[in-house]
């Protein structure tokens, strides 16, 4: 298991979540914000995906 | 044949001096005892040869009031670790709390900064725990590496040849476990579970719940196997290397008999009161060993303990009138606390197993 690898993802999906908090408090519940946390909702995923492979 | 009989004598002379203590003192310095004396005095331990002594007459060094006592040492531990648990969460809550009042709706970013600031200050105390936790583990590694050839000729003393060779491995396999398994995985995936626990909690409609959810209980099914593997492995190889064992000594017996006319069968019998001394060094050995590992592992697991607790009781006392997202964050990390003290306790407990050998567990 690469845990160097698995961090780097864990930061990443970190560094996803703080974007997304950041642009709901700022924009509130609004169609942008939607659309954005969709977008990053892709990209968790994909990190997510990446850390499972690490893992398993 | 007068030869012979002069050994004959010379033996049943010795026989009954074996079972006093001085001899059973110089088995024990046979065992290579002083190797785990120096060990528990390097480790601020208990006296060793002192237990030793105890287990050999019979008795051991326990107290009316050792419950009482760690009852009153976990209180302790709890108390000095909820005053940081509550410092890093109080002020977070007020704060939110005040932004509610005043700005209602709109304090959006600055509830997202303080969510962030508890996240921070509990990483900060979980980086404390992680380094508890990775200290305590590497002084079990040593206790196993340096008490298991103890046990291991304590075994041997005993006529049990196979099953103390088979303790050299078993002993590599725990060190391994711990060292590869536990210390490698198993602490660096917590910290990753406690960055997806605090990122997860940082928007109310963004969550990674059961990515969180989903490492916490990879943790803990990996700890439970290392266990279960481990305990089958010594129980299948004790059991053979005792059949082994047992056979061997048989054999012995008999040859005695057969070989030495006469009084053959009184040697072959008196050979089992000096296995019997033998048993009870193994068994001295063994309970040393074991105090050993309880007295250096019982304050960290209590730090650990404390540690998850306090946590726990805070989130859980923040809970009616905090932002939802810190509760979830401090929720989080009482998670995480919990997963450290179950790869530490599953550390040591791989270690009690190993030296539990020296007790006669698991068939050895």
């Amino acid at each position: 298991m690469d845990m160097q690898a698995l961090t780097e993802a864990a930061r990443e999906l970190f560094g996803i979540c703080v974007a997304v908090a950041t642009m709901e408090m700022l924009t509130g519940t609004g169609s942008a914000a939607k659309s954005f946390r969709s977008l990053c909702a892709l990209a968790a995923t994909l990190c997510a995906l990446r850390m499972a492979v690490r893992l398993f | 044949m007068k030869r012979l009989f002069l050994l004959a004598v010379l033996l049943l002379l010795l026989i009954p001096g074996a079972l006093s203590e001085e001899p059973a003192g110089a088995l024990l310095d046979k065992a290579g005892f002083a190797e785990l004396e120096a060990l528990s005095e390097a480790l601020d331990g208990p006296n060793v040869r002192e237990i030793a002594g105890m287990a050999l007459s019979g008795k051991l060094p326990v107290s009316r009031d050792i419950p009482a006592q760690a009852l009153r040492q976990l209180l302790e531990s709890v108390r000095s670790a909820l005053l940081p648990a509550l410092s890093a969460l109080v002020f977070p809550v007020l704060v939110t709390l005040a932004l509610g009042m005043v700005l209602g709706a709109d304090s959006g970013p600055l509830t997202l900064l303080c969510r962030l600031a508890t996240a921070y200050s509990l990483a900060r105390q979980y980086a404390g725990a992680l380094a508890l936790a990775r200290q305590g583990m590497a002084v079990a590694v040593r206790i196993a590496n340096t008490a298991a050839p103890v046990v291991a000729a304590a075994l041997a003393l005993t006529g049990r040849a196979a099953s103390a060779a088979t303790l050299t491995p078993l002993s590599a396999i725990c060190a391994d476990g711990i060292e590869n398994a536990l210390v490698a995985w198993g602490l660096p995936l917590s910290g990753i579970a406690a960055i997806v626990a605090a990122g997860g909690s940082l928007s109310d409609r963004f969550r990674l719940d059961r990515l969180f959810r989903l490492m916490c209980r990879a943790i803990t099914w990996s700890v439970g196997m290392l266990i279960a593997a481990f305990v089958g492995l010594m129980a299948l190889q004790g059991r053979l290397a005792a059949t082994r064992d047992g056979a061997t000594n048989q054999a012995m017996r008999q040859a005695l008999r057969g070989m030495i006319p006469f009084i053959g069968g009184s040697v072959a019998d008196s050979s089992g009161a000096l296995m019997e001394t033998a048993l009870a060094v193994r068994n001295a050995v063994g309970v040393a060993g074991m105090l050993v590992l309880l007295a250096t592992a019982v304050g960290p697991a209590l730090q650990l303990g404390a540690h998850m607790l306090s946590v726990k009781l805070v989130s859980a006392l923040i809970e009616p009138v905090a932002d939802p997202g810190i509760t979830r964050i401090a929720a989080g990390y009482g998670e995480i606390a919990r997963l450290l003290l179950a790869l530490y306790a599953g550390s040591v407990l791989l270690v009690a197993l190993l030296l539990g050998t020296g007790l006669g567990l698991l068939g050895f």
